[in-house]
């Protein structure tokens, strides 16, 4: 048996046809009772019409009343049509039409004639003929055959406009079907989407139907709804990550940072035993003796070692009361590059691209000089041994505010760009290059403290770095230095270029 | 006349700062920590106080203070590594030696010296507070 899908089509389809199933049948008994009872009615009126008019032709006394005249005009009532039996019957003498049917006979009957009576297809009937000295009985008997089948011809008309009708019946319900069923199904398809993650196609009930339309409506508000709360909890979601990779970073600093720091407390301690002792040996150890260049030298270590625990202190720790004056950096930057310039290997070119429009920042010059040394120093170290090019670039920047909570702040800034077209880093050291003691050289070729201090530096001023590199290509360091704006006077410049 | 009080927890910088400042002419007294030497102050007291500023039991800072409040008129030298062991007690500013030292200076200290120092420094700014002996003392 196959198993009946209750979609709205079938459901529509099978509760019109039960209800004609019902109805159309009532109906058609009815309107057949009608037209069949209208066609006897019109026959037996005219039956008797037909009889009565007889009668008078006869009463009228223009029939001879002979048995031909009789006979005459039984044959002309005959001939006339409809009636296939005629007789007069009179004081015991029957005169019959011989143009009647032959196997025809007066029926035993003398009253309550019906139509369709004793299955002759012939209605008998008749009617008392008066006059003076003349009493008789005209008995007719009329064709029912024709009758008949305008009645059959009448039934099967209504049985075929029940039939037309009964299609249309369908179609139209078919045709109220689909046009609740398609919006439904169109709804339907996008609410699958949806719940599948694709919150890109619209809901739209494309429908007439004012329930269907506001119900799209709605479920299209639904679905913004969920687009919004989708996007907004994807949002934070990215804002948390990044946090959390900044926390950690922020953590693995600090601890890196207090290690360090602990470490650099207990050297600075064991080293002023060292220094005071050596110094005090050396008073004791005559000129040109042996020891007193080794001790000469152990003297200039302690100092070198003094200098590298002086770089982990500086190291993201810088003294947390900024320095609160402004100065140029054009000139900061320009006596860092200078001076790295006189250090350079011959093999290393320089480039040097400072706007005079950067303004001021809030820094002191030694600062930045440091901090263009070690990002210049570091991409040397980047170069192979034949040697390449350095970028060094100084601008101001307008940014603008950005979603990502990891970066700067919308203002302006002045950014330093050191470049170069070195060996450039690969993702997994790029995220560690200002990590202190963090270094791909190799061991004894460098501490690994300069990114980290320059990391510190730009922290404690204000400013951000970031570093983009491409293995092979190169990398560029970006420092963003925030600009000190003299807003108060210079209002229209600043308010043009806030817009 | 010339005693100056060492106090560090590291037994080595006692002994080389010790031994720089005798060889100049001073006499060195030394304690272990700020505590131990409240109580050398107390005994007997010293003509300037070199001290260390992170030490356990009881740090430099306290010393400072309640040495700075029972003897006015003391010269103390504050001397640090630096690092990161900010006492809780003193949450604040940064973790960097200058920031170390500049509280020292507010807690009462009269001179800062970073660690290490040479002997040369070291000298210079004891003999700023505390002239050599042998010298002539001024009025």
């Amino acid at each position: 048996m196959r198993v009946m899908v209750h979609t709205l089509a079938t459901r529509i389809l099978g509760k019109v046809l039960l209800a004609h199933a019902v109805l159309l049948p009532l109906l058609a008994i009815g309107l057949e009772f009608v037209v069949q009872r209208s066609h006897v009615d019109l026959f037996l009126n005219s039956a008797h019409d037909t009889l009565e008019r007889r009668v008078y032709e006869l009463q009228s006394g223009r029939i001879n009343l002979s048995s031909t005249g009789v006979g005459q005009f039984l044959d002309t009532a005959i001939l006339e049509g409809q009636i296939v039996f005629a007789e007069l019957y009179s004081e015991g003498h029957v005169v019959r039409s011989s143009l009647g049917r032959p196997d025809l006979a007066w029926p035993n009957r003398d009253n309550d004639f019906e139509y369709r009576q004793d299955g002759d297809n012939v209605f008998f009937t008749s009617a008392p003929v008066q006059m003076p000295g003349y009493k008789a009985t005209l008995r007719l008997g009329f064709d029912e055959a024709p009758t008949g089948k305008r009645i059959a011809l009448a039934r099967w008309r209504v049985l075929e406009a029940m039939g037309i009708y009964l299609c249309v019946v369908v179609a139209l319900a078919l045709v109220l079907a689909r046009n609740l069923a398609r919006p439904l199904e169109d709804l339907r398809r996008a609410s699958h989407r949806i719940a599948s993650g694709d919150f890109s196609t619209a809901l739209r009930a494309d429908s007439n139907i004012h329930e269907l339309r506001a119900l799209g409506e709605d479920l299209e508000a639904m679905r913004r709804e969920l687009v919004g709360v989708n996007d907004k909890l994807q949002r934070q979601l990215e804002e948390r990550v990044a946090l959390e990779a900044q926390l950690r970073q922020k953590q693995r600093l600090e601890t890196v940072g207090t290690l360090a720091s602990g470490l650099a407390h207990e050297i600075n301690n064991v080293l002023v035993p060292i220094t005071l002792y050596t110094e005090t040996a050396l008073d004791r150890i005559p000129d040109g003796h042996a020891a007193q260049g080794a001790m000469t030298r152990v003297l200039a270590m302690s100092q070198r070692a003094t200098e590298i625990i002086a770089k982990v202190l500086a190291f993201g720790r810088y003294s947390a009361s900024r320095p609160n004056h402004a100065i140029a950096i054009g000139s900061a930057v320009a006596e860092g590059v200078r001076t790295f310039n006189a250090l350079r290997p011959a093999s290393v070119e320089l480039r040097t691209a400072i706007d005079p429009g950067c303004g001021e920042v809030l820094a002191e010059s030694t600062l930045i000089v440091q901090i263009v040394m070690n990002l210049c120093s570091n991409a040397s170290q980047a170069l192979p041994q034949s040697g390449g090019v350095i970028s060094v670039s100084l601008q101001p920047v307008l940014l603008a505010a950005s979603e990502d909570p990891a970066d700067p702040a919308a203002g302006y800034y002045v950014q330093l760009e050191v470049a170069d077209n070195g060996s450039g880093m690969d993702e997994a050291t790029r995220l560690r290059i200002f990590d202190p003691f963090f270094t791909t050289r190799e061991v004894g070729a460098g501490t690994g403290l300069g990114l980290s201090v320059v990391h510190g530096i730009v922290g404690s001023l204000g400013g951000h770095i970031r570093v983009h590199s491409t293995p092979g290509q190169g990398s560029i360091f970006r420092v963003l230095f925030p600009q000190v704006r003299h807003d108060q006077s210079a209002a229209t410049t600043s308010s043009a270029a806030r817009a | 006349m010339n005693e100056i009080l060492i106090i560090d927890d590291e037994p080595d910088v006692r002994e080389s700062v010790g031994q720089v400042l005798e060889a100049a002419g001073y006499s060195v007294r030394t304690a272990i920590d700020g505590l131990a030497g409240i109580e050398a102050c107390r005994e007997r007291c010293p003509d300037l106080v070199i001290t260390d500023l992170i030490m356990p039991r009881s740090h430099g800072f306290d010393a400072i203070s309640l040495i700075r409040r029972e003897h006015p008129g003391l010269r103390i030298i504050a001397i640090s590594g630096g690092g990161n062991f900010w006492p809780a007690e003193y949450q604040g500013e940064a973790i960097s030696t200058n920031a170390y030292l500049a509280a020292a200076l507010k807690f009462g200290a009269d001179a800062i010296l970073t660690k290490p120092f040479d002997r040369k420094t070291l000298l210079a700014e004891v003999r700023k507070w505390l002239p050599a002996p042998g010298t002539p003392v001024a009025g």
